[in-house]
């Protein structure tokens, strides 16, 4: 960990054994991602990334550090695969390969030249700049709507399979009553329909 | 050596020939065309329609023909899209505009289409990290349409990570980019005079005889203005393109005997073609450089010289690389070994009718140098070569081929072309040779062309600053002369080590204060990949004010690019000062981007929301929640295929994709608004 280059590249060797997981419910807690991803290798760290933007509503992130690339890889290609539960149905959680920028105590590129200046009113580049701010923030407009659109969507997704659910398990506690209570037994036999008694 | 050809409708022009070909070589192949206006090289990326796709395909040129039935031809090498693989991608990541070029052999890989199927000119780049690829610079990435780094297997069927060896029978380097950017006009026009188009090297080598023993009319090289602008956007940080210069003849040089300057010449004298291009790596430190003294300077370079057998080949790019390690005295008076400057050149040639000669000194120098008129050449302070820059770039870029001509004969002094990368690396300023010839003889009038610069701007990169270390001061002093701005070093803020050991409260709080209190900003518009203690430095630069940042971590859906940050400063009044100069004012980072600010929010404990796990019997759920938590283990599996589980989990994946489509589009869609906005910026 002498210079910053070789920080940089232990850094680097970190970021590419760690699976960045979402749409985590906000009730998993450390031990739970642990124990859930323990499966798959050694769980060397797990760290959540905070949502300063509390209103979002978007699940939980998480990084998880693993023992070696390998298995970070498993990792994400399995959970791409089968559809993987945290703490609740149905919906699955997300692995991706973990990115530079998800790292909250990620050191400074080497070798990265940052510089600043301020224009004057009078530089041609002033008007370009002010355009670009404007860009900036409609962008960011731009993003907070599409998230509250898909928030929105699976709000409904959510409701829609909640009713179906209810639907479902309505109709299955009716058929469940119909055999407890001999309704069906007598049915059964008004019609002249033979059932199995090991209902 | 210009053949020309009307199409139908529109504008059609061969370029340069290559070989001929075919049962009755009736079959031309050509190097490049022009076709409605926009000039094609081989090599090229382009786009093709076809009438049922939407998107038009993408592919790469590699062969050029009219057969003798005057069809116009190409072959493509075609590059995939992401989406067009989409099954063998696997858990890949995918870059934003990646493609996948072809590769192997099968179905897929490349073409033969009409010429007139062409609809474009697509400006792909290589990021492939092979040693051989040049790499483009972010200002490069940012123009580049798409990119691609692996290769898409059309026989296995299979993502390659490498890029080497043959694809259709093209040697991979011609794959990569080139060391002179492609452009529209990607094939650098490289005209000798007036009476020469430099067709093939065999001209070339005809050119270069003649160039000895004519007037050096004839080697000036044109170049059109938009290929110098074009190269100095090229950002290689240290590869500063070399090219073979050309030293006038002995005739125009008043003072010097002509034998003297021919023996410089043969002395100088390497094997090369003068069209061929150099390339070379110049490192040259240039604190060295003294006013009227003699330099001792190692020039590195490292050439690559491509002259192809059938002597057809117009490419730049070489076949391959050699290194030759020599002193050269390059215009040296009276070629005399003179002294204190070692010019390492390390090239490689491969060069077709034996008379592979480099001659450094009479290869054609791109720039048109010459317009210069230094007179006083043994001060070339660094404040003169800013001047002649200046006066190179303006005059540059108005000069017809007449007048320069005219100029290169009026010319009479030394010229110089301080060949300068104004991008200031710790890799050390590169820049070309600046002769400063000391002896009388040479006092009054000596034409010297050298060192042709590869950047024309010495004003483009006044915002790139080095790492930690300090430009030379002459070079920022020039900067804020022309630009009249001050620009802002970021380096560490003094007490910068403070974030190492002063841990302070957990975040959450001192922001949650920081929100009461009006002290807390968000700044957008930052490069994602800035950490916080370089935003620390940033506003510590920009404001003079001392505060604490945190990078947002970026996750799925934030947006690659714009990354923020929320600081905290000490007091009220600077946070609101803070976002009024930047609402006011512009802090333009590098990278052209202007911060943004806000005083930022942060709403109390409110608890999140998170839609999509169901519970069919809530009071169920809850008695069992609490032993689940604590059992942990049985809340995670993986779900099978044949439950109702299974079902809800792909409408969920499903909606997720969908998600993840529209996030792609919205900030491709954003890149490219933001990327045409940049390009209006002068200073990049």
């Amino acid at each position: 960990m002498g210079t910053p280059e070789a920080e940089y590249a232990a850094f680097e060797e970190k970021v590419k054994r760690t699976v960045y997981l979402d749409n985590i419910s906000p009730q998993v807690t450390d031990i739970v991602v642990r124990t859930a991803l323990s499966q798959f290798g050694t769980v060397k760290n797990v760290q959540f990334i905070p949502d300063y933007f509390k209103s979002r509503n978007i699940g939980q992130c998480a990084l998880v550090e693993m023992e070696n690339p390998k298995q970070a890889d498993a990792i994400v290609s399995e959970i791409a695969q089968f559809p993987f539960m945290m703490a609740g149905m149905p919906r699955p959680v997300r692995a991706c390969p973990a990115k530079v920028e998800m790292f909250d105590d990620r050191p400074a590129k080497p070798g990265r030249n940052i510089s600043c200046r301020w224009l004057e009113p009078n530089d041609p580049d002033f008007e370009v700049a002010q355009k670009l701010k404007r860009l900036n923030k409609k962008h960011a407009a731009e993003a907070s709507s599409l998230l509250k659109q898909q928030l929105q969507e699976e709000e409904n997704l959510a409701k829609q399979q909640n009713e179906a659910l209810k639907a479902n398990h309505k109709k299955y506690e009716m058929i469940d009553s119909v055999i407890a209570d001999g309704t069906a037994r007598h049915l059964a036999k008004r019609y002249k329909m033979r059932i199995a008694d090991d209902w | 050596m210009v053949e020309v050809e009307t199409s139908e409708e529109l504008e059609f022009k061969w370029g340069k020939k290559k070989g001929r070909g075919g049962r009755n070589k009736d079959v031309q192949f050509y190097e490049s065309f022009t076709y409605d206006g926009v000039e094609y090289g081989l090599y090229d990326c382009v786009y093709l329609y076809k009438e049922s796709e939407p998107e038009p395909e993408i592919g790469k040129l590699i062969k050029i023909w009219e057969t003798g039935e005057k069809a116009k031809k190409v072959k493509v090498l075609w590059f995939f899209r992401p989406c067009e693989i989409l099954n063998f991608l696997g858990a890949e990541e995918i870059l934003e505009n990646e493609l996948f070029l072809a590769s192997g052999e099968g179905v897929g890989l490349a073409n033969l289409n009409p010429l007139e199927a062409i609809a474009g000119k697509c400006n792909v780049l290589c990021i492939s990290k092979d040693k051989e690829n040049p790499l483009p610079s972010a200002e490069e990435l940012q123009m580049a349409e798409f990119v691609f780094r692996r290769t898409f297997d059309v026989g296995q069927q299979k993502i390659m990570d490498k890029i080497d060896g043959q694809i259709a029978g093209i040697d991979v380097k011609f794959m990569f980019n080139r060391m002179d950017i492609q452009k529209p006009g990607g094939v650098l026009k490289v005209d000798l005079g007036k009476n020469e188009v430099c067709g093939n090297s065999i001209e070339s080598n005809e050119t270069m005889a003649l160039s000895k023993k004519n007037s050096f009319k004839e080697h000036v090289t044109l170049e059109k203005i938009g290929n110098c602008v074009d190269s100095s956007t090229q950002e290689n940080a240290d590869l500063v393109k070399h090219k073979p210069l050309l030293v006038e003849k002995p005739a125009f040089v008043v003072g010097l005997k002509s034998s003297d300057m021919d023996k410089t010449n043969e002395k100088g004298e390497h094997a090369s073609n003068p069209k061929a291009l150099l390339r070379s790596k110049v490192k040259s430190n240039e604190g060295e450089v003294r006013s009227g003294k003699v330099h001792a300077r190692q020039v590195a370079e490292e050439e690559n010289v491509k002259c192809t057998k059938d002597s057809v080949d117009l490419d730049n790019r070489p076949t391959k690389k050699a290194k030759i390690d020599c002193t050269i005295k390059v215009s040296n008076d009276k070629g005399k070994i003179c002294e204190q400057r070692h010019v390492k050149v390390e090239e490689k040639i491969r060069c077709t009718k034996g008379s592979g000669e480099l001659d450094h000194g009479q290869s054609k120098s791109k720039l048109n140098t010459s317009t210069n008129v230094v007179n006083d050449k043994s001060k070339s302070s660094d404040h003169k070569r800013m001047n002649d820059k200046k006066v190179l770039s303006s005059t540059a870029s108005t000069l017809d081929d007449k007048c320069k001509v005219k100029n290169m004969e009026n010319s009479l002094g030394t010229n110089k072309a301080p060949c300068k990368k104004t991008k200031l690396e710790d890799k050390a300023t590169t820049l070309s040779n600046v002769k400063l010839p000391k002896t009388s003889q040479r006092k009054d009038f000596l034409g010297t062309n050298e060192g042709p610069s590869k950047k024309m701007k010495p004003d483009v990169k006044v915002t790139t600053l080095s790492n930690g270390k300090l430009p030379p001061p002459t070079e920022s002093q020039n900067k804020a002369k022309n630009y009249g701005f001050q620009v802002l070093e970021v380096t560490q803020r003094p007490d910068a080590d403070r974030r190492t050991w002063f841990k302070g409260f957990p975040w959450e709080d001192r922001m949650q204060t920081a929100h009461e209190q009006g002290t807390l900003v968000l700044l957008q518009n930052l490069d994602p990949a800035f950490t916080s203690a370089e935003v620390e430095d940033i506003v510590w630069h920009g404001f003079k004010e001392t505060c604490t940042a945190k990078m947002i971590q970026r996750i799925s859906n934030s947006s690659p690019h714009s990354g923020q940050a929320l600081v905290i400063f000490k007091t009220r009044e600077a946070a609101q000062m803070v976002v009024r100069k930047l609402d006011e004012g512009c802090l333009l980072l590098s990278n052209g981007r202007p911060l943004v600010g806000s005083i930022g929010t942060h709403s109390a404990e409110k608890k999140p929301i998170f839609f999509g796990h169901l519970v069919i019997d809530k009071l169920r759920h809850q008695m069992l929640r609490e032993r689940e938590m604590k059992e942990a283990v049985s809340t995670s599996h993986c779900s099978q295929p044949n439950t109702t589980e299974y079902d809800m989990a792909m409408e969920w994946c499903l909606l997720q994709e969908r998600s993840d489509l529209v996030w792609g589009n919205l900030y491709k869609q954003q890149g490219k608004e933001l990327r045409k906005l940049k390009a209006e910026l002068k200073a990049k």
